[in-house]
């Protein structure tokens, strides 16, 4: 069951959101529980911290008249459930569509100005959020890549991980490539196989996840790999035939 | 002519020196296939160029002077070729590998004189038709070379790892030392020629040419390091002045929206008057009439300009204030739309303010460039705290069918220009001298993010 929280601290704007969710719940006939509508983050917290709830979606105002504002309780309910889904509701002004998306990781905001649009912002983000539900009720075990810094730690699922590289000129640097960009971060590749044995070391500068290699192409002077996403690293000739094996 | 595997390891251990005090400058310590290969290939080439061929084609003796100057140009393609640094980098590091293994070389030579002469006299004259027995004799003097040069070289990385980078960042500081640098070279090359030549080893190391030299390094770098500090102070200067001119620019744009800010209190007032009035007499359908009509308008008059400035306000660090208002009136003066997200104060990052600005500069000009190419598009930028970590995030609407990143990268080293490669090369160089920091670079949805995030610790 899908559990739905909401923090609002004008009661006139709770009770329409309220309203609204219920509506959606009952036009769609999600297994969908209506868990807790509060007007303070340290009511919500309580009960978060009382009850084990998972997975939850959260719709939080971003201002609460509360030393605590919303994206600052955004961000302490992802420390404590990293697959809770939160949706934020916010007037234009106090929208922050860059900080909603990278501190908190939410799911979407809401514009609470248009009261055209929120109907539909709240529908869409339940919809959203009841369908990760369903694919988290069958998990495909993703795993996650530890980036770990000292100070920064980020995790990145496997199957978006395409190789590691190092950087050829600099030292102790490398870069992890995934479908849609790159991160630059500090590490040597033999610490990455320490870590994810899944991935293959296929070259001295470049370690590959298997799941990602499209086909090997083996011409005679040079071997490379081509990936899904039509990009292409070498292959070092002793590692061929390990490699072979692995994706066999 | 024998020429046997003794003297190619003979060749081997007089290369080593200039090679690990190269690869110390470069801090670079891993080591490659290709380096190995062109390493024993260099040191063939030089055996076979400076003690072959004059020998077989009867060169005169300006001649051979010339063949002296072949193991800097094999250090410089390395450099240039292998390593791909730019060319006034190789330069600097040749420099820096010519001043230490000649200096090294010099004290040892003085130090193994005052011991045992005879010793010296005998590996001195050493030639490649020499006896085996000498030349196994001049090894261990050969692997102390090798040991002290390593040691100066670390010393001089370490003591120098600042200047490095302040003279990586100046342009002009680059041009200067390599000028210097390929006039020690000339100058080494041809002095050391002649001297060989001349038999006159012993007599040189006592004579006033020692002190010559070592005068020389010591005035060039005395020199040096005062032209860097009037540098200094003049960036310091220009910084300054830059960041007067955007605080003045910044105050003048938030001033401006006060006045709005003002507009709306006081249209605000009215409006109150105006529901009360309309309560009053309960005529909910003018009360309904009047919001659509006047209430909404107002709102979204307020709702379109631009409110987002006054949060730079949260970022105490003036360099960085500076940086951001700069680029991002120039952003909005472009007609770009700007949007800021600040949240919490930052006060601190843990690295040198001065990397952050070149970091930041080059994220924000690759951005504007791009939205400038674009003709429309909205610039964001965030800046928050996170428990262990400073972040920062640069996000520029991109053009839908822009490759993907490492295409675009290719694309761009190859071409060499001085625009958008060049800055994310630059980039990953600056980002790569910090442990502590991530680099995220994206490319969703139409959006080109980068994301830098900066964690407490080192500094």
């Amino acid at each position: 069951m899908l559990h739905i929280f909401i923090c609002e601290d004008d009661q006139m704007q709770r009770k329409s959101i309220e309203g609204i969710v219920n509506k959606v719940v009952m036009e769609e006939e999600y297994d969908i529980s209506f868990a807790v509508s509060v007007d303070s983050p340290s009511t919500l917290l309580d009960y978060l911290e009382k009850n084990d709830v998972k997975g939850a979606l959260f719709f939080l105002d971003v201002d609460l008249q509360h030393k605590m504002n919303g994206i600052e309780l955004g961000a302490k309910i992802r420390e404590m459930d990293r697959s809770a889904i939160i949706a934020f509701i916010t007037t234009h002004s106090e929208m922050l569509p860059l900080v909603f998306a990278h501190k908190v990781e939410a799911l979407d905001y809401i514009i609470k100005d248009d009261s055209q649009k929120i109907g539909a912002g709240i529908k869409e983000c339940i919809q959203l959020a009841y369908q990760r539900y369903l694919d988290r009720k069958h998990p495909s075990q993703t795993k996650q890549f530890v980036v770990n810094t000292g100070s920064i730690v980020w995790n990145i699922p496997y199957d978006e991980i395409l190789y590691f590289e190092t950087n050829l000129n600099i030292s102790h640097r490398l870069i992890l490539h995934t479908d849609n960009g790159e991160i630059d971060f500090s590490g040597t590749l033999s610490d990455v196989i320490a870590s994810a044995p899944e991935f293959f070391i296929c070259h001295r500068s470049f370690v590959v996840n298997p799941k990602k290699i499209r086909r090997i192409q083996k011409a005679k002077s040079k071997k490379n790999i081509e990936l899904l996403n039509g990009e292409i690293i070498p292959v070092a000739r002793s590692r061929m035939p390990e490699l072979l094996k692995i994706i066999a | 002519m024998e020429f046997t595997i003794i003297d190619i390891i003979h060749g081997m251990l007089m290369y080593a020196p200039a090679y690990i005090v190269t690869k110390i400058l470069t801090r670079d310590f891993r080591s490659y296939l290709k380096e190995s290969i062109y390493l024993v290939v260099a040191i063939l080439l030089h055996t076979i160029v400076s003690d072959i061929i004059p020998v077989v084609f009867f060169l005169r003796i300006e001649l051979r002077i010339l063949l002296y100057l072949v193991p800097y140009i094999l250090l410089f393609t390395y450099l240039f070729r292998i390593k791909r640094y730019p060319y006034k980098k190789c330069f600097i590091i040749m420099l820096g590998a010519l001043l230490i293994t000649p200096i090294v070389n010099l004290l040892l030579f003085l130090i193994v004189n005052t011991i045992s002469p005879v010793y010296l006299e005998r590996i001195n004259n050493i030639t490649l038709q020499a006896p085996l027995y000498i030349i196994l004799q001049s090894i261990p003097f050969l692997l102390i070379m090798i040991i002290s040069s390593a040691l100066a070289a670390l010393f001089f990385a370490k003591f120098s790892s600042r200047l490095q980078e302040r003279v990586y960042q100046s342009k002009k500081a680059q041009t200067i030392l390599s000028t210097i640098s390929v006039a020690i070279i000339a100058f080494m090359a041809i002095s050391t020629a002649i001297m060989r030549y001349q038999y006159e080893f012993m007599d040189f190391i006592t004579s006033w040419e020692l002190f010559f030299a070592f005068g020389f390094s010591i005035v060039v770098f005395v020199s040096f390091s005062f032209y860097m500090k009037s540098e200094r102070e003049k960036t310091a200067r220009q910084q300054k002045e830059t960041e007067q001119k955007a605080m003045q620019q910044y105050t003048e744009q938030v001033e401006q929206q006060q006045v709005i800010v003002q507009k709306f209190k006081h249209d605000h007032k009215n409006i109150l008057l105006s529901i009360e009035g309309y309560l009053e007499t309960e005529d909910i359908a003018g009360l309904k009439e009047y919001f659509s009509t006047q209430i909404k308008t107002a709102d979204d008059a307020i709702t379109q300009s631009d409110f987002s400035l006054y949060r730079l306000s949260n970022i105490k660090i003036p360099e960085i204030k500076a940086t951001l208002i700069n680029k991002l009136l120039a952003a909005g003066s472009a007609g770009i739309d700007v949007n800021i997200e600040i949240i919490g104060e930052i006060e601190h990052v843990s690295i040198r303010s001065v990397s952050l600005v070149r970091m930041l500069s080059i994220i924000l000009d690759n951005a504007i460039e791009a939205l400038a190419e674009l003709q429309s598009g909205t610039l964001s930028v965030a800046c928050y705290k996170e428990e262990y970590a400073v972040v920062f995030v640069v996000q520029n609407t991109c053009r839908a069918d822009l490759p993907p990143l490492s295409q675009l990268k290719r694309a761009n080293y190859s071409n060499k220009g001085e625009g958008r490669g060049f800055g994310l090369s630059n980039l990953t160089e600056l980002v790569s001298e910090y442990r502590n920091i991530i680099l995220h670079t994206n490319i969703t949805e139409g959006n080109f993010i980068q994301k830098l995030s900066i964690g407490k610790g080192e500094v």
